[in-house]
């Protein structure tokens, strides 16, 4: 091979009679030099007219199918790839619909606290209060409420909370249950405008008395 | 079934040239339709085993259809390229099994399956008898030897005891003068 040119190894390639090493050099060439691949390519149209010489035949049945099957096969694939990005785009929706669903649910849940707490801080500016701690084993210094003196409303805040705590008012030996706390990222809270003077508010975790609060008017 | 009218012509070739180098299904298919007897015929009459180079085919094709870049516009005729990727995938082939058989190379040839003629391209052919007729006798033999017996140059120039740059000069130079005659227009 001329160090510029591949120059007869063009046909020689074309009519198969280089070895593998050769066949690799001449390809190599041809990729970056257009005037040995127009020869190239030349010598080949002349190997096809070449075939038209020799005896013809006709493919079996047979060829024809493993011809056709090798599309068939690919046409498979990308109906598969079809349905499988179909699907994922439907399953990328569901998640979407169902996120923006819960961030919506999220967000009324949100603005009846803000609003339930924008009535209590409205109320506490308004009248004297006292607050008084819940002492128990586990929250004596994590819980307190803050009540109105003439008993028209209680606000409790836990801090840490177990999500499922209640509040529940203690008398006579009953406990009346006043509802559950709302959370506030590490904070729980519960506004009661009950307008009743309750004097002994228990904090229940999973139904069992946690912690009392005594208060006093 | 494949029309035998358009089995071994070129009807079609740009179309399906310019579809097939956008590596679109129905080129590919359309390719096969039209130029799969003589893609058959090529290894058939380089193998001698129906079954072998109904492999043959098979195997140059896929290889061809999971490499989009193998054929561009730029290479020419379809029929061109789908024959010499044949071709040289049988020479390969035979070459393999003569090495494993240890084998002497058939010359004589297997009568055909089945087989059709056709005279679509009776001009070209007679152009190409006709050029072959007129080579010399140093330059036709190499030529032949390497068309119809898939024999390496170095094989061909010993067997013909010339020296190997002869040999590749003489192959070479007889491919060249084929093509002139057939391929006039777009020569130097």
């Amino acid at each position: 091979m001329n160090a510029n040119h591949i120059e007869d190894l063009a046909e020689l390639y074309a009519l198969g009679t280089l070895d593998d090493l050769e066949r690799e050099e001449v390809a190599r060439h041809v990729a970056s030099c257009p005037a040995c691949a127009a020869r190239l390519h030349r010598a080949e149209a002349t190997v096809a007219a070449m075939a038209e010489l020799e005896p013809r035949y006709i493919p079996p049945e047979a060829l024809d199918r493993r011809i056709s099957e090798i599309t068939a096969r690919a046409r498979r694939e990308h109906w598969a790839n079809m349905r499988t990005f179909a699907t994922a785009i439907a399953a990328a929706l569901v998640v979407a619909i169902g996120a923006f669903a819960y961030a919506m649910t999220q967000n009324m849940a949100m603005h009846r606290t803000i609003a339930q707490d924008d009535r209590a801080l409205a109320q506490i500016a308004q009248t004297q209060f006292a607050h008084a701690p819940f002492q128990g084993a586990h929250v004596a210094t994590d819980a307190q409420v803050l009540y109105s003196k003439d008993g028209a409303w209680y606000y409790v805040v836990v801090m840490h909370p177990d999500p499922t705590m209640t509040i529940a008012y203690r008398h006579d030996g009953k406990m009346d249950m006043l509802g559950k706390l709302q959370m506030h990222g590490s904070s729980g809270t519960l506004y009661l405008p009950v307008n009743h003077k309750m004097d002994d508010l228990a904090l229940l975790d999973n139904g069992a008395v946690v912690a009392d609060a005594h208060l006093v008017y | 079934m494949k029309s035998p009218a358009r089995a071994f012509g070129h009807s079609g070739d740009d179309a399906t040239a310019q579809a097939f180098a956008r590596h679109e299904r129905r080129a590919f298919d359309e390719a096969y339709r039209l130029y799969g007897a003589l893609l058959y015929s090529v290894a058939l009459n380089a193998l001698h085993n129906a079954e072998d180079a109904q492999d043959c085919v098979h195997d140059s094709l896929v290889r061809i259809w999971h490499n989009p870049a193998a054929y561009s516009l730029q290479r020419g005729s379809l029929r061109a390229f789908l024959v010499v990727c044949v071709r040289n995938e049988a020479i390969s082939r035979q070459r393999t099994a003569s090495r494993r058989s240890r084998l002497t190379e058939r010359i004589e040839r297997e009568a055909p399956v089945s087989e059709e003629f056709h005279i679509e391209d009776f001009v070209e052919n007679r152009r190409l008898h006709d050029a072959l007729a007129s080579l010399p006798d140093d330059q036709r033999t190499p030529l032949l030897l390497a068309y119809f017996r898939g024999k390496t140059h170095v094989q061909i120039a010993r067997e013909l005891g010339t020296p190997l740059g002869t040999i590749k000069s003489r192959i070479s130079l007889g491919l060249r003068k084929l093509g002139n005659a057939l391929l006039p227009e777009t020569t130097p």
